[in-house]
């Protein structure tokens, strides 16, 4: 008898039949699979991932089974999380356009894979370095909701912080 | 295998998700597509997909911009027999699935036929299942077709396909991409947590907080020195200019870029909530005239700030009295790092620390002139959990102070109370009862202290697995009765696999004897102290009662077998005596050895011929 595995089906329905390590790097599935198999997983275990389009499952699977032996640093230590450098294995995993790096930062999310969430992260916060606020919401697609008086306001009180 | 979408959907009218199409063109609109690859992937390519896809125009917005060839959409121009389509179809989709994308294309596909097109469609062909068919698709960058643009769109877009303008694409494109900002789903720009996990990494990439500069070596104190340390002219030289070191640090300023954070301020609303949140976690000044705006912005503002972290860094001129404003304006309650450095004049408010005591691990007020034993007694009591404490060239603080630092702070890991005057005003007296109390002490500053052989034997006795690093310069109590007594005495029962050691050991003890009875308890007993294990740094400058360097040197080969570089700081005067007795023991050492070799070689009972022997017989 092979080990139960664990099926994650994302909203196109593809089916992901993948180890039980590997599934379980997702915080949200490890919890759901003790919670409903309190003796640990008998058969096959079926998950369906309604949020998550198949090729971005498909990326987040990937990068659990390349981790799937490493050992993060603590819960915890937030600290070291956030210094500890983006690893070179996955800046090469996030080489995908911009739309495709978000999916998979939500679909960590949603998971709750934090590792991959924050190597997310700390991509997109380099891409952000040294640039003006124009370029920010150009690039990120964000719309700007302050009125010119609002942002006036901003830069005078914070002129303090301007090389921050 | 063949994908027929067109049949298993049909009965999934997908929603009208109006201007999708135009979000694509934000990226490449063609890729190279191998045909081989395509091959591999078509046959992979032909599983169902889920209607439940078409359900949710959440899900088309934004799956669309991930496609970089919009087969899908450049489907939809033609017409003709359904036979024609489908095998039209089927060549449109396969480029599509390297990308990742033949969902869509497959539910845009089906949803095209469920309208009619105009005249303005390509002619189909007969044949287009031929890759390059497709790579030579005119470069469609509007799709003026889609069942989702609406026909007051359409006129300038079939304009736009015959002249080819990519210019006016582009600016259309964002146009539009702007428009469709408002209806996909949410981006990671609008969940509060990704954005504060964003900018809490953009402030850790980008803050720094001003510190001095922890130099390789210290500055050499003359040529000479620079000389005896190096060994040759040019580094010499360097070192005394001290660029080596300093010239690093600057490169790393150049590379964070200053005024990220600020810039994420003026984003928007939430960018401006997270990241002022994030900034008021780490208020850090090293210039008097931000500090100046920082104390008046305080005056007009509800937000109260609650740092973790706050650091004046030698804003030499500052006066007591803008600390006034923090005390109304600042929450030090989550405040874990105070550090006010070379900034003489002011004092920080009791208040601060009655407030946030608790969790202050580390305390830096370097080259304060108005600190002095009442304060120390007031952190003491206030402070429980400091693990750092950096007091040097704070001279109005006496044993008292540091008696009650001791008395009542078990955490410390990190202390320095160096000074250049004024040090007779420490003592053993209080460092015997911060030593005691503080066992995982690992970085230790004490230069100009009047400690005496005393203080340094409690160090080994406590803290000896702890320590790194040991300033002692300028200590002129301390003697041959500490530092190399200490170390010398690790020498004897130490390390016992090093052969180094072992002969050096049997040399001391001409009869060998302690040799083997050390392997021998070695393998019984729990090996016996050996102290100061893990000490990298140790600094002893101007101790000149320090005659005995043999085992200092003993030690410092012996931390380099076990991979620990020990850097000794020594003035130019101990360089040179610690030189000469370095040379003489290395004498001794080869000496030694070379007379072993010669009694090995000429021992007479060895079993193998003599070499007057060997001669003879030839």
């Amino acid at each position: 008898m092979s080990e139960p595995k664990v099926i994650m089906v994302s909203s196109d329905e593809e089916r992901f039949k993948v180890d039980q390590v590997v599934a379980e790097k997702s915080v949200t599935i490890k919890n759901m699979i003790r919670d409903l198999n309190p003796d640990g997983l008998t058969e096959d275990f079926e998950v369906p991932v309604s949020t998550i389009r198949a090729n971005v499952l498909s990326k987040v699977l990937e990068w659990c089974e390349h981790h799937k032996t490493t050992v993060f640093p603590d819960e915890d230590d937030e600290d070291a999380k956030k210094t500890a450098p983006i690893e070179e294995w996955d800046r090469t995993f996030f080489r995908v356009d911009q739309e495709m790096l978000y999916e998979i930062i939500l679909a960590a999310n949603f998971l709750n894979i934090t590792p991959l969430r924050d190597s997310g992260c700390k991509i997109v916060a380099e891409m952000i370095r040294g640039k003006s606020p124009e370029e920010l919401r150009k690039v990120f697609n964000i719309t700007n909701d302050f009125t010119a008086e609002e942002e006036a306001a901003i830069r005078r009180e914070n002129e303090w912080a301007e090389d921050r | 295998m063949d994908i027929n979408p067109v049949s298993k959907h049909k009965t999934q009218p997908l929603p009208y998700a109006c201007h999708i199409d135009n979000k694509v063109y934000d990226y490449h609109p063609f890729i190279d597509v191998d045909e081989d690859e395509l091959e591999a992937e078509s046959s992979s390519s032909t599983s169902p997909r889920s209607p439940k896809r078409a359900k949710s125009i959440s899900c088309f917005s934004n799956y669309y911009p991930g496609v970089n060839n919009n087969g899908g959409s450049k489907s939809s121009r033609y017409t003709g027999n359904n036979s024609s389509l489908k095998r039209r179809l089927k060549s449109i989709c396969v480029p599509s699935t390297s990308t990742n994308a033949s969902t869509i294309q497959t539910n845009f596909s089906l949803q095209e036929r469920e309208f009619s097109f105009d005249s303005h469609s390509v002619p189909s062909s007969t044949n287009n299942s031929d890759i390059s068919d497709l790579e030579s698709l005119p470069d469609l960058t509007e799709d003026e077709y889609s069942p989702f643009s609406t026909p007051i769109k359409k006129v300038p877009l079939i304009n736009n396909f015959i002249t080819h303008e990519d210019e006016a694409d582009k600016t259309r494109t964002n146009l539009f991409s702007k428009l469709l900002l408002a209806q996909s789903k949410p981006s990671i720009f609008e969940i509060p947590e990704l954005v504060y996990r964003i900018m809490e990494f953009v402030d850790v990439q980008n803050t720094i907080i001003p510190q001095e500069p922890t130099p390789m070596r210290r500055k050499p104190l003359s040529y000479n020195h620079a000389f005896l340390i190096h060994g040759n002219k040019e580094t010499a030289e360097m070192s005394m200019k001290q660029s080596i070191i300093m010239d690093n640090i600057e490169d790393e300023h150049k590379k964070t870029h200053k005024g990220t954070l600020f810039n994420c301020l003026l984003v928007n609303r939430l960018f401006y909530q997270v990241t002022r949140e994030i900034m008021s976690k780490k208020m850090v000044f090293n210039d008097a005239k931000k500090y100046g705006q920082f104390i008046q912005s305080l005056q007009h503002r509800n937000f109260q700030y609650k740092p973790e972290i706050f650091v004046l860094h030698k804003l030499f001129h500052i006066k007591q009295g803008t600390f006034d404003y923090l005390k109304d304006h600042i929450n030090f309650e989550k405040l874990q790092w105070l550090e006010i450095y070379m900034c003489p004049k002011v004092l920080p408010p009791i208040e601060f620390f009655k407030t946030g005591g608790k969790n202050l691990r580390k305390l830096i007020l370097t080259g304060s002139k108005i600190i002095d034993d009442d304060f120390l007694i007031m952190i003491s009591e206030n402070c429980p959990n400091l693990e750092v404490l950096d007091i040097r060239a704070c001279e109005l603080v006496s044993d008292i102070g540091i008696y009650s630092i001791g008395n009542k702070c078990h955490k410390l890991t990190n202390i320095n109370f160096g000074r250049k005057q004024k040090g007779h005003l420490i003592t053993d007296t209080s460092l015997s009862k911060l030593i005691s109390n503080n066992k995982n002490l690992s970085t230790v500053g004490l230069a100009g202290c009047h400690i005496s052989d005393k203080t340094i034997w409690e160090l080994a006795i406590h803290c000896s697995h702890s320590l790194e690093r040991l300033s002692l310069n300028n200590c002129p109590l301390l003697s041959n009765q500490s530092i190399p007594l200490i170390l010398a005495s690790n020498r004897n029962h130490n390390n016992n696999n090093n052969p180094y050691t072992n002969y050096y050991t049997h040399q001391q003890h001409n009869n060998g004897l302690i040799l083997t009875t050390n392997n021998n308890v070695e393998n019984i007993a729990p090996s016996p102290p050996s102290y100061f294990q893990n000490l990298s740094v140790l600094e002893l400058r101007y101790n000149y009662q320090i005659s005995s360097w043999q085992p200092i040197i003993d030690f410092k080969r012996r931390q380099e077998f076990r991979g620990i570089t020990l850097l000794l700081e020594l003035c130019e005067t101990l360089l040179l005596r610690m030189r000469q007795q370095e040379l003489e023991m290395d004498k001794t050492i080869s000496q030694r050895i070379f007379n072993d070799i010669l009694e090995w070689a000429n021992d007479e009972n060895d079993g193998d011929s003599s070499f007057q022997d060997l001669l003879r017989n030839r």
